[in-house]
């Protein structure tokens, strides 16, 4: 063999004619109609050349690294299921964080996996078109290996046959399912900024921590080896959204208004999302890791100060309300067990009251607001339950017309009054839980007048009857299995005996 | 490894196979396309991996390209140069341009994935391969086993998928056929000047045969010619 006689390529010039190096100015059509959607946001990029790879990965590098990591995730969910792992969690209480998981983020995967096929395929630069590929490749892999994770729990615990079914239906999963709903039906790069930067980057901590850490805190070995998994691909995805986010405010100074707008909106919309975990990190973990107002001053207080300080030379400030969110750290987990609490009929997972250790755990973590204002209404439902008049409400909640929440949260620094903001559109009004949500709305009222609210549908006749043993059907919930309380429920009854087997096999 | 390829060989390899990289990037764009706007998991799922598998293609296709040329770029240059600007390409990237405004997703899968790689794998990776044998490209043949494989597999997967359109309805089988007869007929022109490139007077008979072949394939899959 001749040895080589030219100067080798570095990594980068190597990596670009793997990807870059493949693409051309079409000339047969027009560059605008093989990418008709990545300029009529107002987005100016001049120069896609400047966009800087955040990893470099080619695909043969890519698949090796993936089927390792599935092999020994595999290997570890084969073993889990041989043991019967499923007896060596916490707290049978724990299985319903993981119902709410896969109801409610598992199908995100999914979607995020179809819309970043959208950008893979839609956005004219080579180097995000390639990253965003690997993304869609990335989401489909984590919400099939979730998928194979969770069903071992399948097999013995209520609640989480009919998933994907009721992440189309149940009220509390339209709101995740409706903010993935309104990044996917945005353009590419607000996309991008909703998902890749907003949520991957400065909220993921605040999803992907509790519910990972959460499951090795109580001895649900099968979902931290997911969750280790799928870190080395989040870590990519994160990288993606920063990127992202510089490049545009890099390459115009145009872009700067628009893409703080969807800053503020994302975070703001991300933030009542991550509702749904504060309450689960809170009150649904037998076995604590931390507080969500914790998390909220690790992940967002300090970590996204210190990335906004950074980003400010950009001209980009901290997100709008990012000091309500901030306040609303030690409300918003009370607020949500409690609606959840009410509406436990209509639930896909159990709900219980916290017991004194929880209720002290909780006023130790919240001192500012915890004794003073939810405390005495969880002791208040305590007595109530003792007396055989557990509480039940069977009204329909008005919903939030962005964040589709029931409208059950408080005025900003009036925990005592329930917030209430409304738009007329089009001669019909439509209301709102909070300035963040309306501000939202305003900004776009034609996209969020079309919103799918649940309880509209109810009342329109669209969800299989009036009543709520119809609309239960209708969700594929089963009452009396699915729902209601863990107390007195198939799973607890299930894991009691569990329970029983081993004291005698211990003797 | 690729020493022992002829020094016309090599000029030649430059010229047919180095620019299927931006081919490969074209399926690429276009599987993407179709796990963006096609519908049902089974379709579009599978899309994804295709699509990374076509960028993979692309890059074995790359890293045999600088091989080729001793650790530089050179010959991608050319190779690119030759996908632009020679007559000998023009229809084939003409038609890859043309699939990427096709607004129909299951015409461009029909397109790329039936069509237009039904005719390109085996002229390239069969018929242009065994030419090189007399060569000493037998290594190359190596490098691009993956390419075979992979198109055995993929193949059935499109059998699949088209066969089960086809027995939908005649409305379909209709449509399907008309799409295929469209994209054949694109495909059949714009690959002459390859094999007449690639294989001399012989090129016509060997292309020829590649479309009778898959006209076969097309007609066990349902579709009327």
């Amino acid at each position: 063999m001749t040895p080589p006689r030219k100067k080798k390529m570095n990594l980068k010039q190597r990596y670009a004619l793997m990807t870059r190096g493949l693409d051309w100015e079409t000339s047969y059509q027009k560059m605008d109609d093989v990418f008709p959607y990545d300029t009529f946001e107002g987005i100016k990029i001049t120069d896609w050349s400047k966009w800087e790879d955040p990893f470099r990965l080619t695909m043969d590098a890519y698949w090796k690294y993936q089927g390792e990591k599935e092999r020994k995730l595999y290997a570890v969910l084969d073993s889990f299921a041989q043991n019967n792992g499923q007896q060596g969690i916490s707290d049978a209480r724990y299985v319903n964080a993981i119902k709410l998981f896969l109801t409610g983020v598992t199908p995100l995967e999914y979607q995020a996996h179809r819309h970043f096929a959208h950008l893979g395929r839609h956005i004219r630069g080579v180097g995000p078109r390639v990253a965003a590929q690997m993304q869609s490749l990335d989401e489909l892999r984590h919400a099939q290996t979730q998928i194979h994770t969770i069903s071992h729990y399948n097999k013995y615990f209520d609640g989480f046959a009919e998933f994907p079914h009721m992440h189309d239906r149940v009220w509390y999963l339209s709101v995740p399912k409706s903010f993935f709903d309104d990044a996917c039906s945005a353009g590419p790069f607000e996309f991008f900024t909703a998902i890749s930067f907003a949520f991957e980057y400065v909220l993921t901590n605040l999803l992907f921590v509790p519910f990972m850490s959460g499951a090795a805190y109580n001895g649900d070995l099968a979902t931290v080896t997911f969750g280790f998994s799928a870190q080395s691909d989040e870590a990519r995805h994160m990288t993606l959204g920063i990127e992202v986010i510089k490049f545009m405010l890099e390459q115009h100074p145009d872009n700067l208004p628009i893409v703080q707008k969807w800053v503020d909106k994302w975070f703001w919309r991300g933030h009542k999302v991550l509702g749904l975990v504060a309450m689960m990190m809170d009150y649904m973990l037998p076995k604590r890791i931390m507080s969500w107002k914790e998390a909220w001053e690790i992940y967002f207080t300090e970590a996204g100060g210190a990335l906004f300080e950074d980003l400010s030379r950009y001209g980009l400030r901290v997100p709008k309300y990012a000091d309500i969110a901030t306040d609303e750290a030690e409300h918003i987990s009370h607020q949500n067990w409690a609606i959840f609490y009410q509406y436990t009929q209509a639930a896909g997972f159990h709900t219980w009251l916290p017991n004194d250790e929880e209720l002290d755990w909780l006023s130790e973590k919240c001192p500012n607001t915890f004794d003073k204002y939810y405390r005495p209404r969880f002791e208040m439902w305590r007595e109530m339950e003792a007396k055989g008049e557990r509480f039940y409400n069977n009204a329909l909640p008005q919903l939030c017309q962005t964040c589709q929440i029931p409208m059950g949260y408080t005025e900003p620094g009036d925990p005592t009054k329930i917030g209430f903001r409304s738009s007329v559109y089009k001669d019909e009004r439509y209301h709102f839980c909070s300035q963040g949500c309306k501000d939202i709305f305003d900004d776009e009222p034609e996209k969020f007048s079309q919103a799918w609210l649940l309880v509209h549908q109810i009342f329109q006749g669209n969800c299989g009857g009036a009543d709520l043993s119809d609309v239960l059907k209708w969700y594929h919930m089963d009452q009396g299995i699915d729902n209601m309380d863990y107390t007195g429920s198939p799973d607890q009854k299930q894991w009691d005996a569990w329970q029983a087997a081993r004291k005698k096999v211990a003797g | 490894m690729l020493a022992n390829i002829d020094e016309e060989w090599r000029e030649m390899i430059v010229k047919y196979l180095i620019p299927l990289r931006h081919y490969e990037w074209g399926a690429n764009m276009n599987a993407c396309a179709v796990s963006d706007a096609g519908y049902g998991a089974a379709l579009t799922s599978a899309m994804i991996f295709t699509t990374g598998d076509r960028l993979g293609i692309a890059q074995i296709l790359s890293r045999i390209g600088i091989v080729l040329s001793e650790g530089d770029a050179e010959l991608l240059g050319r190779a690119k140069q030759a996908w632009m600007e020679a007559d000998a390409w023009q229809g084939v990237r003409k038609a890859i341009e043309d699939s990427l405004v096709e607004k129909d997703w299951f015409e461009v899968l029909l397109a790329q994935f039936l069509v237009m790689d039904g005719m390109v794998y085996p002229l390239v990776y069969k018929h242009f391969d065994t030419a090189g044998q007399k060569h000493g490209a037998a290594a190359l043949s190596i490098l691009c086993e993956f390419m075979v494989d992979w198109s055995a597999e993929h193949n059935r997967w499109v059998d699949a998928v088209v066969k089960t359109a086809v027995k939908e309805s005649d409305e379909n089988r209709v449509l399907l056929s008309d799409w295929y007869g469209k994209w054949r007929s694109i495909m059949s022109e714009a690959l002459q000047p390859q094999a007449a490139m690639v294989l001399g007077d012989g090129g016509e008979a060997v292309l020829n045969e590649v479309c009778e072949q898959l006209d076969a394939r097309a007609s066990k899959l349902g579709l009327t010619l």
